[in-house]
């Protein structure tokens, strides 16, 4: 399992989320800068994600939206706030409307991707900065429409890789 | 009524609560077994129940299977209440005081510096949510933590980090792939 753990920080209002991977990285900075490999992971499995607009420049924009089983689809926008190849990414992530707008240019999770080289791979340390209540239950909700069948398959699939 | 100004303080604060909660009283002895956490032929015995209570608490694997049936169950309005209800550092406060033991208003009343009204009002609100339950018992009200709804609401919250667990394995799989 690469996840090593997470934390709460209640007084800088964050989730820290750090995951250990085998490969190099350049290789794991790739998940995040190729939005075709972008696709395979950043939606909850039942829900995945096709990425149109992708912008990958400080300040530049992404635009994707998630496919839900039953064809529903859920749209995002990214606006990429930092990049530092092949240690740091930084950006603001919202919902939009089905043409891409963004629903409240304001109401954004702010997500900081760090890669760190280490003996065995790379460290990716994720922390999510949250705005209030009402945002964090959406994307928990979103989050919830995983699906315990393909959850379990997916584990399934990892371990087939491995 | 009552609809409380929710901030992030009180969101982040009450998210680690609601763990600490579930850890630390979703294992002792519980008399009624959660709503589809338990299959049939397990209700018999407490002492699985329990076991399967605790892993509830655990972020393994299997919480991520266990969010969805447990969420499945909550309407929007009883997650709102939920969530209203435990954004409040009182009423928090009255949950893990009643989750410890059974109190009645009139206690609780005087271990806070408000009027037994405004406590009163605030165990209606945790009612609503169906995070207590209120008995009355003589002249006493008494009031019951609800196990059941507080293992709710920290399932909810486990969500996010659930959805980048599972984020993590799936970009393992795309780099073993290749």
């Amino acid at each position: 399992m690469p996840v090593l753990g997470s934390t709460i920080d209640s007084e800088n209002l964050t989730l820290t989320f750090t995951a250990e991977f085998s490969s190099p990285i350049e290789r794991v900075w790739q998940v995040w800068a190729d939005p075709r490999q972008l696709e395979r992971w950043w939606g909850p499995p039942t829900w995945p994600a096709t990425f149109g607009r992708f912008e990958f420049s400080v300040g530049g924009r992404a635009d994707y939206f998630m496919t839900g089983p039953d064809g529903t689809t859920a749209h995002g926008w990214w606006k990429f706030t930092a990049i530092d190849e092949p240690t740091l990414l930084a950006l603001e992530d919202g919902f939009a409307n089905a043409d891409g707008t963004p629903i409240d240019e304001s109401d954004t999770t702010s997500t900081v991707a760090n890669l760190e080289p280490i003996e065995a791979g790379t460290l990716m340390t994720v922390t999510a900065t949250f705005k209030d209540l009402e945002q964090l239950e959406k994307l928990v909700r979103m989050g919830m429409q995983e699906g315990m069948a393909s959850a379990m398959g997916q584990l399934d699939a990892v371990l087939a890789g491995a | 009524m009552d609809r409380l100004p929710v901030n992030k303080p009180l969101w982040l604060m009450h998210l680690a609560t609601i763990r600490e909660f579930c850890r630390e009283f979703a294992c002792p002895p519980v008399t009624k077994v959660p709503h589809r956490v338990a299959t049939p032929d397990s209700l018999p015995n407490s002492t699985v129940c329990h076991r399967r209570l605790h892993h509830l608490c655990e972020p393994s694997d299997r919480v991520v299977t266990y969010n969805q049936m447990v969420v499945d169950d909550l309407t929007d309005e009883q997650v709102d209440r939920i969530f209203q209800a435990l954004a409040d550092a009182t009423r928090r406060d009255i949950v893990a005081r009643v989750a410890q033991r059974e109190q009645s208003v009139s206690k609780l009343a005087n271990q806070y510096s408000m009027s037994f009204a405004a406590v009163q009002k605030h165990v209606a609100v945790l009612e609503r949510a169906l995070l207590v339950t209120k008995q009355r018992r003589g002249r006493e009200q008494i009031v019951h933590a609800n196990p059941e709804a507080i293992n709710k609401a920290a399932r909810l919250l486990d969500g996010y980090e659930a959805l980048w667990r599972q984020r993590a394995r799936a970009i393992d799989d795309i780099l073993s792939n290749n």
